[in-house]
């Protein structure tokens, strides 16, 4: 066997599955599910799968005991089917968080460079690869000297498309080194970039097509062992659920509804947390600036990252209350725009799109703070509270 | 005829006997064109579409229009009234260069103001009324020759500061062109990049203008007044930077002085000069040494007095530090087009 066939079945996300794995492919899936469960490694097969999901709903972030043998590739592939009949947005991102962060617990413990070499060539990535490693900065405060050294540089497209969704300041290209269309990235950052890979690879959208997937959930139902997987994982995740689909408490002031007056990028942010999605820390800095200008309580919003997987009270409770005294105002929107957390486009927010103050686009004023937004939306519903009663009153005359 | 009537006429004469002058659009089929016709009332003809060369160069003779646009985007229905039916297969990245969005020295000498508020005006380029402090202006601008070079030079910086050292942006993917009246676009056709998102781009787009730039993150630290940090070895901003305050040093020691003490520029006091050009030779050595990394210069910081971060203003801002350096490197770009799907890119 070669050594990218063995590369496959320990990372069965790579590309070159298609290649050696043809024949699975090629199955109907029910047809492999039901060979899966007859082998002599249904049983184990199944117990990693469950082991998985259970993980996943208790919000840890790794199994110690986790296996990359030659099954994984069977956990993998059943864990995208799994994922497709389930079809439930939480549960899919907690899998690929959980599934990305093993993975990327593994490739650290691999400590082979050429693996990670191999690896990124597989997912057709453009890639340089130095050894011995590259210096490609210095940073010298007082006596001591820091060398930057690196055993890889990734074309800076490639680098794009994996970090920019990840957004932390420090993956921004600006803050890079970029030489001749290549990024020089430290090994264990080029594997976090490796591991936002395999969570979009598992980050199945909510299946629009319906009757295709009922019609697929009553053929694979038909196998027993595959019913009673799914029975058991979504009995699991009955038990979880409410801790996981819970709803904000956050219109707590005048007892007004001030959710439908939060900007795209603050709902974004919600929903994001809502469904189970980790935030980065931009999104936590920024929700938590936003709140506190509009005096929100501390807990209300300590609530919000309450079921975070790396959530702890105390912390999140001391930060809330430090940003609270030293009163930070919010981002701007060219600053979230900077970020990319602006949500304008993906809402098609008329108020943040086109802008407010005249009926003339040209004569409008853009708006240039999401607390603006608030504020303009809290005055149009007042005007609009004033017109009914108004007109009502009217009417009663 | 009417005065309208006879430009038409006009237009589709230059069209017809330049015809072959007309420059070829890259993926002619994929793009959606407009035109600007001559009418009284000047509204475009979109949605719009062509399978070849031969057939716009006949519609431009044929019909004459004042204007002619096609999209940076590349649909598989370019001529879809409906932008969601389009069916958008990616964007060409253009950058537009707008020399009235940004500040140039003879603004004070073209540009009009007149403030809303309090009716005080005058020339130049304010963000705000000196007068009453407010917003609202009202601004006649010109762009002149001086102002086009500024542009030109933009272009230039963007080529051969950033495009091909540090993207590595083969020439032959790159078009520029007059953008009619203000400035420039410059359009990378490249297959990869037209499929990089919006996100994408702003990073791009972040890492030509400096946007947000940390010096933090870059390396650099100021502890006590000294500067330590990132050395000569570096790529990317970090050498920018360090590139940037080297050939400053290597001017010669009149030419440094009237900058320091130009009041639009640096305006340092006499003193500070002084120390400044008694320390020139050690900061240029500390620079290029590989071993020492400290800088310490009366008068110079990595931010302004009582800011976290970078902000970027017009050369009215008599700060000294380190953002005025990265002020002398970005790219000016006005609106990063390809942001939009609809781009319009104007040929002429």
């Amino acid at each position: 066997m070669s050594s990218e066939y063995d590369l496959v079945q320990q990372y069965p996300w790579l590309r070159s599955l298609e290649k050696y794995f043809s024949d699975i492919a090629s199955k109907p899936p029910t047809e492999f599910i039901s060979e899966i469960f007859t082998n002599e490694y249904g049983n184990e097969i199944k117990e990693r799968l469950l082991k998985l999901f259970k993980a996943a709903f208790d919000n840890l972030e790794e199994i110690h005991d986790y296996k990359t043998d030659k099954l994984n590739l069977y956990v993998y592939l059943l864990l995208k089917i799994f994922l497709y009949a389930l079809d439930n947005r939480v549960i899919t991102n907690r899998l690929a968080n959980l599934y990305s962060k093993i993975t990327y617990n593994e490739l650290i413990a691999e400590n082979s460079n050429l693996k990670i070499y191999n690896i990124c060539k597989d997912l057709g990535f453009k890639i340089n690869y130095y050894h011995p490693p590259i210096n490609y900065g210095k940073k010298i405060i007082k006596e001591q000297t820091e060398k930057f050294e690196t055993n890889f540089s990734i074309h800076f497209i490639d680098y794009l498309k994996l970090a920019s969704n990840l957004r932390d300041e420090y993956r921004k290209l600006v803050h890079n080194s970029l030489s001749d269309g290549f990024v020089f990235i430290q090994n264990n950052r080029l594997i976090r970039l490796i591991q936002e890979y395999v969570r979009n690879k598992l980050l199945i959208e909510e299946t629009k097509d319906k009757s295709s997937l009922n019609k697929f959930l009553e053929k694979a139902t038909e196998i027993q062992d595959f019913k009673n997987l799914y029975e058991e994982i979504l009995s699991k995740w009955a038990e979880r659920k409410e801790e996981f689909e819970f709803k904000f408490n956050i219109d707590f002031e005048k007892s007004e509804d001030l959710q439908t007056l939060f900007p795209p990028c603050v709902k974004e942010i919600l929903n994001k947390a809502q469904e189970g999605q980790n935030l980065i820390h931009n999104e936590r800095l920024f929700i938590v600036w936003y709140l506190i200008a509009l005096d929100y309580p501390t807990d209300n919003i300590v609530n919000i990252f309450s079921k975070m997987p790396d959530f702890d009270e105390e912390t999140t409770t001391y930060q809330v209350n430090f940003a609270q005294r030293k009163k930070y105002i919010p981002y701007k929107c060219s600053t979230l725009k900077s970020l990319t957390l602006c949500r304008a486009e993906k809402y098609n927010d008329e108020l943040c799109l086109i802008g407010y103050g005249a009926k003339e686009p040209s004569e409008r004023k853009k708006l240039a703070h999401p607390l603006n937004y608030t504020r303009i939306k809290q005055y149009r519903t007042t005007k609009e509270k004033e017109f009914m009663n108004k007109k009502t009153e009217e009417e009663n005359e | 005829m009417s005065d309208i009537g006879y430009l038409k006429r006009l237009f589709q004469a230059y069209y017809k006997e330049n015809r072959s002058e007309i420059p070829v659009v890259n993926l002619i089929k994929e793009r959606e064109f407009g035109f600007v016709p001559w009418d009284k009332r000047t509204i475009m003809n979109r949605h719009l579409s062509f399978k070849n060369h031969e057939s716009i160069t006949k519609y431009l003779a044929d019909e004459g229009p004042r204007h002619v646009y096609s999209s940076g985007a590349l649909y598989l229905e370019p001529d879809n009234i409906d932008m969601d039916n389009k069916e958008y297969q990616g964007c060409d990245l253009i950058i537009d260069i707008d020399v009235d969005h940004f500040y140039t020295t003879c603004k004070e000498d073209h540009d009009l103001w007149y403030c809303k508020e309090c009716g005080k005006s005058g020339k130049g380029m304010p963000d705000k009324c000196p007068n009453c402090k407010k917003l609202k202006l009202k601004t006649v601008t010109w762009i002149c020759e001086d102002c086009l070079e500024i542009a030109k030079n933009e272009i230039i910086k963007l080529l051969y500061n950033f495009l091909i050292p540090d993207f590595n942006i083969n020439v032959k993917d790159i078009k520029i062109a007059f953008s009619g009246h203000r400035g420039y676009h410059l359009k990378i056709e490249n297959n990869k990049i037209r499929k990089l998102s919006g996100n994408e781009r702003r990073d791009i787009a972040d890492y030509l203008t400096g946007e947000n730039i940390s010096f933090e993150l870059l390396g650099l630290q100021e502890k006590g007044g000294n500067i330590f940090g990132i050395s000569k070895m570096a790529f990317g901003w970090s050498y920018k930077i360090i590139k940037r305050i080297e050939e400053f040093l290597l001017k010669p020691k009149d030419i440094i002085e009237n900058l320091l003490m130009d009041e639009k520029q640096f305006n340092f006091n006499k003193n500070l000069v002084k120390s400044f050009l008694n320390y020139q030779d050690d900061l240029l050595n500390t620079i290029r040494s590989e071993n020492k990394n400290m800088w310490t210069i009366e008068g110079f910081g990595l931010f302004p007095e009582h800011q976290k971060s970078v902000k970027y203003t017009h050369p009215y801002n008599k700060k000294v530090d380190f953002a005025r350096i990265v002020y002398s490197i970005y790219i000016r770009i006005s609106i990063f087009s390809s942001e939009l799907r609809v781009h319009i890119w104007t040929w002429k």
